[in-house]
């Protein structure tokens, strides 16, 4: 068994009060507290202050308190709710105002030719087509447009060099 | 708690019902006042019931929920820098050794009362002249189903320091509560160790 000194002692005295100290460490506080009276004295007074933590008079929850305390998570949830909707709202108002402010821009600043280019996008029709495949043939549909789409397209879709790979 | 992710209200009610006690304590020991404990315990079980989503079974619940607690009355601590205020508190006066208070079976009753009074009284003064760290891993420690490890693990620090907390707030809590210890011998702390 390896003796104790006074700072050691009292370093482990947390652990072995709560029965945390191995069977070893545990005979060497005992031991040093036989032979030590002023450890000893600390001991004695840290348990009965111990005790008396454990004898006070602790504060209890009032009877109203579970009502109150689930009282006030239902509310907290229902604002939570109310918050989520006016997100939700103020996101897609924000959202259609910024198509709207692009839309206006657009009008006012595309030129004629702008408007002929989007509206000869082969990809406008492409993608109607998609809309109307049956539903899980969609792949085979990709594959015949991508086949009847000019070379061009193709490149410009792709990036140089991607016709190769094709 | 994984019916209260499932969205179960009443399983929040359950925890409020097991738990309420024992919070209150945690808040009344953590803050060292009585004034605000029920507000207090009512934001710890609000602040559980908003952060369900974010438990993890891995986590032991207890654990979970007193280190909620413990970062709420710690903040609490330091923003309103809680003073002690003259209250039911406050310690009466006198020179009482514990060992009379508890064990005389001749003493009047009143006068046993009293005295025990002011014991608590004095407990209480010293509990709150604690640093707000001593005096939570005290209280934690006073739950003998708590490990070391579970108290370091709810004060997100490591077993040493919660060790070396608890020794500087024991040496502490004795030097404020001298008076009122008795001088007692190995066998009667033997004893006592039994009790704790």
């Amino acid at each position: 068994m390896i003796p104790l000194d006074c700072r050691q002692t009292r370093e482990e005295l947390v652990a072995f009060d709560h029965g945390e100290l191995s069977e070893q460490l545990s005979n060497a506080v005992r031991d040093h507290l036989s032979r030590c009276a002023a450890c000893q004295l600390a001991h004695s007074q840290d348990l009965q202050i111990l005790q008396m933590l454990e004898r006070e008079p602790r504060p209890l929850a009032s009877r109203e308190f579970l009502q109150g305390a689930v009282a006030a998570a239902r509310r907290d949830a229902a604002v939570a709710r109310q918050h989520q909707k006016r997100t939700w709202f103020a996101g897609a108002g924000v959202l259609a105002a910024g198509l709207l402010a692009g839309a206006l821009v657009f009008k006012l600043i595309a030129t004629d030719d702008d408007r002929d280019i989007i509206a000869n996008l082969d990809v406008l029709d492409s993608l109607a087509l998609l809309k109307d495949a049956d539903p899980g043939n969609e792949s085979a549909l990709v594959l015949e447009l991508a086949k009847a789409a000019p070379d061009e397209t193709l490149e410009t879709l792709l990036g140089a060099g991607a016709g190769e790979d094709y | 708690m994984l019916d209260l992710q499932a969205g179960d209200l009443s399983a929040f009610e359950r925890i409020v019902e097991e738990y309420q006690d024992f919070v209150h304590h945690l808040v009344y020991r953590f803050t060292g006042r009585r004034e605000g404990v029920e507000d207090l315990a009512q934001e710890v079980f609000l602040r559980i019931y908003r952060a369900r989503d974010r438990y993890r079974p891995e986590a032991r619940f207890r654990t979970w929920l007193f280190r909620i607690a413990y970062n709420l009355c710690i903040n609490t601590t330091k923003s309103r820098r809680l003073r002690r205020t003259g209250s039911l508190d406050t310690p009466i006066g006198g020179d009482a050794a514990l060992g009379d208070v508890i064990e005389n079976p001749d003493v009047e009753a009143p006068l046993v009362v009293l005295e025990r009074n002011e014991v608590f009284g004095r407990l209480r003064e010293a509990l709150s002249t604690l640093p707000p760290q001593q005096r939570a891993a005290m209280t934690l420690y006073q739950y003998r189903a708590m490990s070391l490890r579970e108290i370091a693990d709810v004060m997100s620090t490591s077993e040493k320091a919660v060790k070396s907390l608890l020794a500087r707030a024991r040496e502490n809590l004795r030097e404020k509560m001298r008076p009122y210890l008795g001088a007692s011998g190995v066998q009667e702390s033997a004893d006592a160790a039994e009790n704790f």
